[in-house]
């Protein structure tokens, strides 16, 4: 709760700031602008932050958007109806999660190393599939499903609120998301109390994969074709929002609307940073500062409450 | 008819054999001190009968039936918990959540957490542990309370035994006193212990009957 007041307040000095420095800022078109930046990066939010509380981790992400989008074109321009291509495209990300969860939670593979491996795999698979030629033009039925507009806002807002809702219901308010919790808090104490472990890590990362390969069709709907380097950096964005927001990198700690929140300073420092003028090269800076600055409190925040604890 | 029988149980760790044939009886609403050197076997064999660990051979009855344990599941399935020496408390979670790690209680698709909060307040009650809040995280609980909250936790689902790996171990006297007392109380309630510990002194004062273990065998009850 501390955590979310806390970037609640950053996050309305920073728009204060804007607004005294740049009124633009605050303008519709502007906020719009803010809020379609964030949807698809939001859906992968809603995934990855049910990883991180589990204490796991996703490097793939990026790989499995590019793949499932690629996927999803060429199955289009081979003829095959849009209605298929999509379910293939989603098959192929629940798989592709599944052996993310097998590699990591049955064979004990290193989280990191597995998934950086699979976004590797699905980079080329990406622009194997292209050959550096990106498939193009696809049916007006299908690209209404990242150019529609519903009640004036892009559609694909309309997924990412969709998709955060389920994700902090399940995390907060079921069994399964206690059982995320305890997995991340203490995996061996769930062993011993009956959670199957690996069967929720190997369930989180279908979901991710599921959320990727989504990510990766709306895109592929919305920018009318299917580029193999149409995401660039969203999963290490993700996961900084995520860490902004209070999800700890050894798990157990997290929720998705703080995250959101997280999420949302960053995407408004990129804004920000545009509308000033800053060298868009600089702005990996200051994202940078801004997670260092999280860590530090963090880590801080941290030792004092197990100091807090030592000394009762 | 004794609760729990177990009869030569053997168990090895590639070629140590950390049981060798070990016998124990637990009768119905007793306390039975464990003791041993370090790695006379005692800790196998709890996790033995609490389904941590599976036997290689031997018998294990409750209430006179053979039983196989495979699992804690199947344990807590016949009535015995395990508190275990590293307590198994998730840090992040606050005091209802521990009690129920495992067996959450939900209505249709959500936890049911006034439930959870209402009993949990009152195994806490029951135990007289002194904890104000149990929607506090575990975290900022003192080594007392926690040790506390993992007995609660193993008394909370109608037990008939409970076994404690070195509840005393790592807290203050006063602390130690009361986890005693709460051992005492289960008896009360009808519940048996298995109470495993170095302290000598603590064992002899709260348990009916002290089981010797060597070598992974008993040498002497």
């Amino acid at each position: 709760m501390r955590r979310a007041i806390g970037l609640l307040l950053i996050n309305a000095v920073f728009i204060f700031f804007m607004v005294l420095k740049a009124p633009v800022f605050v303008s519709g078109p502007n906020i719009s602008v803010i809020l379609s930046n964030m949807a698809l990066e939001s859906i992968a939010l809603a995934g990855l932050t049910l990883l991180l509380v589990g204490g796991l981790f996703d490097l793939s992400v990026d790989g499995v958007v590019a793949a499932s989008g690629v996927l999803c074109a060429t199955i289009m321009t081979a003829g095959i109806a849009p209605v298929l291509a999509i379910l293939a495209s989603l098959c192929a990300g629940i798989l592709v999660g599944w052996l993310n969860g097998f590699l990591v939670m049955h064979l004990k593979i290193n989280a990191l190393i597995a998934t950086l491996g699979m976004w590797w795999m699905m980079s080329g698979v990406a622009f194997g599939l292209t050959r550096s030629i990106t498939p193009y033009g696809f049916p007006d039925s299908f690209q209404i499903l990242g150019q529609a507009r519903v009640l004036g806002v892009r559609i694909y807002v309309w997924y990412a609120i969709v998709f955060l809702l389920i994700s902090a219901v399940v995390l907060s308010y079921t069994k399964f998301g206690r059982h995320i919790y305890i997995m991340g808090g203490n995996k061996e104490a769930g062993r011993l109390f009956g959670i199957h472990i690996e069967r929720t890590g190997v369930m989180l990362y279908v979901i991710m994969g599921f959320l990727a390969a989504f990510i990766g069709v709306v895109l592929c709907a919305r920018l009318n074709a299917g580029a193999p380097n149409a995401v660039d950096g969203m999963t290490m964005r993700v996961i900084a929002a995520a860490v902004i927001g209070g999800c700890s990198l050894s798990g157990g700690r997290g929720t998705v609307l703080v995250g959101l929140l997280g999420l949302l300073l960053l995407t408004m420092l990129s804004n920000a940073a545009t509308i000033l003028g800053i060298d868009p090269y600089w702005q990996k800076l200051i994202v940078g500062i801004v997670l260092l600055s999280a860590l530090v409190l963090d880590s801080a925040g941290s030792k004092i409450r197990i100091k807090r604890r030592n000394t009762k | 008819m004794n609760l729990v029988e177990m009869v030569d149980i053997h168990k090895a760790f590639g070629a140590v054999h950390a049981l060798d044939g070990a016998n124990l009886t637990i009768g119905t609403n007793e306390i039975v001190g464990l003791v041993g050197d370090n790695a006379a076997g005692k800790s196998t064999l709890m996790k033995v009968l609490s389904g941590a660990y599976r036997k290689d051979s031997g018998t294990i009855l409750i209430r006179g039936i053979r039983r196989e344990i495979h699992s804690p599941e199947d344990a807590r399935k016949f009535g015995i918990e395990m508190v275990y020496q590293d307590l198994a408390l998730a840090d992040n979670l606050d005091v209802t959540a521990n009690i129920f790690m495992g067996r959450e209680v939900s209505k249709g698709f959500f936890l049911h957490n006034d439930l959870m909060v209402s009993e949990a307040r009152f195994f806490i009650d029951r135990l007289g542990i002194n904890i104000a809040d149990v929607g506090q995280s575990v975290q900022t609980l003192s080594g007392g309370q926690r040790q506390s909250i993992a007995l609660a936790r193993a008394m909370a689902f109608n037990a008939s035994l409970v076994i404690m790996d070195e509840p005393t171990a790592n807290l203050s006297p006063a602390a130690a006193e009361r986890i005693l007392d709460i051992i005492h109380q289960l008896k009360v309630q009808g519940m048996s212990v298995i109470h495993i510990s170095h302290r000598m002194d603590e064992v002899r004062r709260v348990s009916d009957r002290i089981v010797v273990m060597s070598h992974g065998k008993m040498v002497d009850a």
